[in-house]
């Protein structure tokens, strides 16, 4: 009864860890694991290999036109993806920038308040021109080095695909030439012992040199953070400058309030 | 109150199995739900976005002076470009969210499929 029990245990949990493997092979959508595993039943003898070469090779072409169409749409998305968070970026500037222009005007009614002398309300007016243009040229700035940044990030994308497509057609090619001779030595010896081979030589050599070449992959993140920085530091740059407006402003304004400037 | 001796005692599974079968269905639920959470951009987040937009800038001077109204703007500058800082990361992982797809293309063979 013991050995029963021990058994049922050992059952129950190689079922859940069966299922687990099988959940995440299919969760993490890896294509080849999973078409890995299955094409290991076809068959694997030089003998078999011609008469099953059509078959087969026919897959291969149709699974890599689909993984070439899973590739756009994961393109596709990436596209919408991009363009969502960019105009949840532009919302919020422009959320932050309608909070700020309520701020500033109570400001600027509490200010107006403390203007006296018809002099000491027009030095007020012409502070609040002057501190509304700063304004304007700073956003304008930013606004510009915003736009850079997008450019830069859209332009490296779209280089990274033109570069992905062109290793793409590479692999293609060898494929298709690893198949064309493949056929043609089966044509001529349809028992040929060295045409297995020399067919698997050659695709894996072909997938290889495609994934070496995904190393450059993740290059793209360091050129996006390099863009940033080129932003942020338009950014400190049309800060200095609206820093020094703002400051010969206040300077104008106190000049214009003299010994009543303390108020202000 | 029943004592079963070893002999008397039923087939099939007990409690403590079916339990833990459906634990690990969960866990596999669980996790593929939030694999595909992952997929679209997330209303409530975009909420929370915009409501911490709506905060009002506190400045430590006086309102209604230059003081206080340079304070102010500054501020604005400044979590104005904080937006565009804290994207950038999400932006680099979207850059890159297409390259399992571009590695899989390379998987249209098995070495041993023949």
């Amino acid at each position: 009864m013991m050995r029963l029990a021990f058994n049922r245990t050992v059952i129950t949990i190689s079922a859940s860890v069966a299922m687990v493997f099988i959940s995440v092979m299919i969760i993490s959508g890896n294509s080849y694991a999973v078409t890995g595993v299955l094409d290991r039943s076809a068959a694997k003898t030089s003998n078999q290999f011609c008469a099953n070469l059509a078959t087969e090779t026919a897959k291969v072409t149709e699974k890599m036109t689909s993984l070439s169409e899973k590739l756009s749409q994961a393109w596709t998305t990436q596209d919408t993806q991009v363009a969502s968070k960019l105009k949840q970026i532009d919302t919020d500037v422009t959320a932050r920038r309608e909070q700020a222009e309520t701020n500033l005007n109570s400001n600027f009614a509490k200010l107006e308040a403390k203007a006296i002398t018809d002099a000491q309300k027009q030095a007020v007016q012409d502070y609040e021109t002057a501190i509304k243009t700063a304004v304007s040229i700073r956003r304008a700035a930013y606004d510009t080095a915003r736009q850079t940044f997008r450019d830069a990030v859209k332009e490296q994308v779209a280089l990274r695909r033109s570069i992905v497509l062109g290793q793409q057609d590479t692999f293609k090619s060898s494929v298709d030439s690893a198949i064309i001779a493949a056929k043609a030595t089966c044509l001529d010896d349809g028992t040929s012992s060295t045409a297995r081979t020399t067919y698997q030589t050659a695709m894996k050599a072909a997938r290889d040199a495609f994934q070496n070449s995904r190393t450059e992959d993740n290059s793209i993140k360091n050129r996006v953070q390099e863009f940033a920085t080129t932003r942020n530091s338009t950014f400190e740059s049309a800060n200095q400058a609206f820093k020094a407006s703002l400051e010969s402003a206040k300077l104008t304004l106190q000049q214009a309030f003299g010994e009543d400037k303390a108020s202000i | 109150m029943k004592i079963y001796l070893g002999d008397n005692r039923q087939s099939g599974f007990a409690i403590i199995e079916t339990v833990l079968v459906i634990a690990v269905i969960a866990v596999v639920a669980s996790l593929a739900y939030v694999y595909l959470s992952q997929q679209k951009p997330s209303d409530s987040t975009a909420n929370q976005t915009n409501n911490s937009t709506s905060t009002p800038i506190k400045t430590t001077a006086p309102a209604g002076t230059t003081a206080g109204i340079t304070e102010l703007i500054i501020k604005a500058a400044e979590s104005e470009a904080g937006i565009d800082s804290s994207a950038d990361s999400e932006i680099q992982t979207e850059a890159t969210s297409a390259n399992s797809a571009i590695t899989n293309v390379g998987g249209a063979y098995d070495a041993s499929s023949l």
